[in-house]
């Protein structure tokens, strides 16, 4: 019940964004690494949300923004995915194992790609 | 310029752009009216509504001093509404029909209903709970407006959901461990669920309170009541 609505929100801004007359051939998404994105679901999603509309049929890309903490201590910044089970997130510079989310929750519409001018026309 | 690039359109948009303005322009209107609104998160039955209730006890003198109402979101039901309303708090019911998180546009609803933000100057309450609809997911990517974020765990749920769900503790205001009277009984860890939470959200004070036996209450009463008097302070 949560990509839906945010598959619709992409789609409208696909449309949005492309010219009248024009058909959208690829969409191109950026999703933080937290934001626990299932590719698939979204691609599913994306059909449904985009039939009948200028994005029907557009090839969906799913890049990831890798996540970013900053270290409490030092102020160094680090990647990674916290995981039960794995090592505790610390500081690669001082070891230090206080920090801050800086990035990798985001949702990111970054550019759409239209059709050539006749490609993909049903009429 | 090729063809080619002539057909890409670079957009650089916020998918959810749109409501983090709303529940920014919400945010501020608010606060210029001085009334604070206090968003809770966490899972269904991590104690959002045994929290707010015990908040608003009369013992803890919050109720007292500042004048408080509560808005409920809740898939279906109004039944924690009816029950905080038993208690003598006034409550408003947000359904969201099935929807897994508020949104800007709904807590502006749910403030409506409660006559909020109503004429200009000071609004007509102080303080403002806003339950979230239990959920770790959605509600740790959606801004519902409020000026502190709160996240809830409690012990039962056991200390590994830091890790499970990294967004809902790294993005709080502050993080509240409920249920505290069962640590001891159970194998929550509670050094290593410190640890864990400081990794994630190292700004985040931690609050280890009990509803039921009032432990841990008074300090959190009063971190709230300090923010309270900065906003009323920052009123424009």
């Amino acid at each position: 019940v949560h990509e839906l609505p945010l598959v619709t929100r992409i789609v409208d801004l696909a449309l949005g964004a492309t010219p009248p007359g024009r058909r959208v051939s690829r969409v191109e998404l950026s999703v933080g690494e937290l934001c626990g994105v299932e590719p698939g679901w979204i691609e599913r999603y994306f059909r449904v949300a985009s039939r009948g509309t200028a994005c029907e049929g557009a090839e969906l890309s799913v890049a990831a923004i890798p996540a970013a903490w900053r270290c409490a201590a030092c102020g160094g910044s680090f990647g990674g995915v916290p995981a039960p089970g794995e090592a505790r997130l610390s500081c690669p510079a001082c070891g230090g194992g206080s920090s801050y989310l800086e990035e990798g929750s985001e949702w990111r519409l970054e550019r759409i790609e239209l059709a050539e001018t006749g490609e993909g026309e049903t009429a | 310029v090729s063809e080619a690039s002539g057909r890409i359109i670079d957009v650089k948009a916020a998918i959810l752009g749109d409501n983090d303005r709303a529940a920014a322009s919400l945010r501020a209107e608010l606060a210029a009216r001085g009334l604070l609104l206090v968003g809770l998160r966490g899972s269904p039955g991590s104690g959002k509504t045994s929290l707010i209730e015990a908040l608003l006890a009369p013992s803890l003198g919050l109720s007292a001093r500042r004048r408080s109402a509560v808005v409920e979101a809740d898939l279906e039901s109004r039944v924690d509404a009816d029950r905080l309303e038993a208690r003598g708090i006034r409550a408003v019911q947000l359904r969201t029909g099935g929807f897994c998180h508020l949104d800007a546009a709904m807590t502006a609803a749910g403030l409506a209903e409660l006559g909020l933000p109503g004429p200009p100057g000071k609004a007509e309450l102080d303080l403002v709970f806003l339950e979230n609809v239990g959920n770790l997911v959605c509600t740790a990517q959606v801004d519902p407006g409020a000026a502190l974020d709160l996240a809830l765990l409690s012990v039962p749920e056991g200390e590994d959901k830091p890790l499970k769900y990294p967004l809902a503790f790294a993005r709080a205001d502050a993080v509240i461990l409920t249920k505290a009277d069962y640590l001891g009984f159970g194998d929550f860890n509670l050094d290593r669920f410190v640890a864990d939470l400081g990794s994630l959200n190292a700004s985040a004070p931690l609050f280890v309170v009990s509803a039921r036996t009032g432990e841990g209450m008074a300090r959190l009463a009063a971190w709230i009541e300090g923010k309270l008097e900065a906003t009323l302070a920052g009123a424009g």
